[in-house]
């Protein structure tokens, strides 16, 4: 009984907006007399060049790509930095990962065009480069957070540098590097929509078309469903952190 | 070499960019010592411990633990021979008490069975109930269990050798008092060497049979506490040693139990003034009957502030279990010699 009240309070309101994601995705054509208010004058209401359901999964996995690229690369490179080794690059990274932060990602989405041509490849470029710099900038924060004293007995106790890294200083840091991802890949999800304008199949190819075609009805559905998408990785992402948080 | 010596520095020092942290200090640390490092803020007590456990590299001069010099062996493997408990506790926040306690043991493989026995063995020896304690968190504890817990861990892996750098310091001074009666009995049970940091003097006086002062670097004197306090070197250590207040550090450290005057149970509760070898004591009223008691394991320091208080010249020295076993004087105490 208890447990199952504990499930509910904890994962109520990711799988709340989950369900209401899948729900979107496959309920649009049963509102084509709603769309049909908001643009009266259009043959076509319902984006159908390709299944809202094909989209989300393309749009998925480019974030999911993009993400796993950037949380490898960043908590790595965060990683190294904090090492005696590699303490001297500490300054150009963490530099880096503040001015990233004042790039706009149109503008990345922009530059590797050239160096990647059109489709799904630039859009992962751009986005894993983007969504880079708040886990490289969580993780450092999150390392150097951790009290000089509780990492000195742990060497003072015999552990290797590698079992102070793997069992006090990740652990330590978990929450705050959580939070770098989550800030990620939520503004990841948003960005990928503008990887549709440079030819990329994502829930952004609505949002492009109806701005093109000057079809509101299409930006809507686009918009909803990128909107929703968003709102489901952020709260389960949140609940994970808590869990994360509250085992201390 | 002596085979009793556990530790022993040659001609240590320690420099941070030319700058003599540590001097070439020659240290011997016997096999279950309690040797007390104390001095004020910088002048090198901590950078000498730290440098037992290779936590800091000296820069030169040789370091032996049981006459092998400690850079031949691997780093981890020599920490995890060495326990080492440090001011604000070190404990992983993350873990359990249990877990805390039982990193040591992990990191040597213990099976774990052992381990766990082993946690329950020193939470026992520290007075923290297994039950109560073994699945808190360090967020838990107060600063006192923290540093209970902290000690603990620095034996779990049955080191012979303990460091700890000014373990009780951010402690309120009875937590501290209780703690340093703690660890004061738990060394009789288990007789490791410790080498134990801080800048009180008093704590170093209670806790240590082997005294190093330290000032700049160097060492200034090194001695047990009885012969500290009748001939400090120089006025710095007799400074630290609070000049003429030093009678009472030295009563402090004389317990009742070695010049009490034995007298069988079954007459003490009422004491005949005639045994007593004391003159004044027809004379004065207040000491004609003992109307306080001490322990056995009480210092003179204490039975005199006893007496003080109770405005009497006379005590009643109570065992453990709280049963009369002799008597103690104004007179016996300041008459007593020490015999360290």
């Amino acid at each position: 009984m208890g447990k199952q009240e504990t499930i509910a309070r904890i994962w109520g309101i990711p799988l709340l907006w989950l369900s209401c994601l899948i729900i979107a995705t496959f309920s649009f054509p049963y509102f084509e007399e709603i769309f049909r208010q908001i643009e009266p004058n259009q043959r076509q209401v319902i984006y159908s060049r390709d299944s809202f359901f094909t989209l989300l999964l393309n749009h998925l996995s480019l974030v999911g790509i993009a993400a796993t690229i950037s949380i490898l690369l960043g908590v790595s490179s965060a990683i190294f930095v904090t090492r005696p080794f590699g303490k001297d690059f500490l300054p150009l990274v963490s530099q880096i990962a503040s001015m990233g932060q004042t790039f706009p990602p149109i503008a990345v989405l922009a530059l590797s065009v050239p160096l990647l041509g059109f489709g799904a490849l630039p859009t992962i470029l751009a986005l894993s480069l983007y969504g880079l710099l708040p886990i490289v900038r969580n993780t450092l924060a999150g390392i150097q957070g951790v009290d000089a004293a509780v990492i000195e007995s742990a060497r003072g106790m015999g552990m290797s540098s590698f079992q102070v890294l793997r069992q006090v200083e990740l652990p330590l840091a978990s929450t705050v590097i959580l939070s770098g991802i989550r800030t990620s890949v939520t503004i990841n999800i948003a960005t990928a929509a503008i990887g549709s304008t440079i030819g990329a199949s994502t829930l952004g190819d609505p949002v492009i078309s109806g701005l093109v075609n000057g079809n509101t009805a299409y930006v809507i559905q686009g918009a909803i469903l990128i909107g929703l998408l968003a709102l489901s990785t952020d709260s389960l992402l949140d609940r994970l952190q808590l869990r994360l948080s509250a085992r201390r | 070499m002596n085979l009793n010596t556990m530790i022993e520095l040659q001609n240590i020092s320690k420099y941070y960019d030319q700058v003599s942290a540590v001097d070439s200090i020659d240290l011997k640390i016997n096999k279950g010592e309690f040797c007390v490092l104390v001095g004020t803020s910088g002048c090198g007590k901590s950078t000498t411990l730290r440098m037992i456990n290779r936590l800091i590299p000296h820069s030169a001069g040789k370091i032996l633990i049981e006459d092998q010099e400690i850079n031949s062996f691997n780093e981890q493997t020599l920490r995890r021979r060495i326990g080492y408990a440090i001011q604000n506790t070190g404990l992983f926040p993350h873990w359990s008490v249990e877990k805390n306690i039982g990193t040591v043991p992990r990191l040597l493989k213990w099976p774990e069975k052992r381990i766990q026995e082993r946690v329950i063995e020193l939470l026992e020896l520290l007075n923290l109930p297994y039950a109560e304690f073994a699945h808190k968190y360090p967020s838990e504890l107060s600063g006192g269990q923290a540093q209970r817990v902290g000690v603990a861990r620095a034996l779990a892996g049955d080191p012979d050798i303990l460091l700890m750098d000014e373990p009780f310091g951010a402690l309120d001074p009875i937590t501290r008092e209780s703690l340093q009666n703690e660890l004061l009995r738990i060394q009789q049970q288990i007789h490791k060497t410790i080498v134990f940091v801080t800048h009180d003097m008093d704590e170093a006086l209670k806790l240590a049979n082997h005294i190093v002062v330290m000032d700049q670097g160097k060492i200034i004197q090194q001695a047990s506490p009885y012969e500290l306090l009748l001939n400090p070197a120089s006025d710095f250590v007799s400074q630290l040693l609070g000049g003429e207040d030093r009678g009472l550090k030295q009563a402090g450290l004389m317990r009742v139990g070695e010049y009490m005057v034995v007298a069988s149970s079954t007459h003490i509760n009422d004491l005949d003034i005639k045994n007593l070898d004391i003159k004044n004591v027809e004379t004065n009223k207040l000491a004609t009957k003992p109307l306080a008691s001490v322990s056995t394991h009480d210092s003179l320091r204490f039975a005199l502030s006893v007496m003080l208080w109770h405005q009497c010249e006379l005590l009643t020295v109570v065992d453990d279990q709280q049963q009369p076993v002799g008597y103690i004087s104004l007179q016996q105490i300041m008459q007593a010699k020490p015999h360290g």
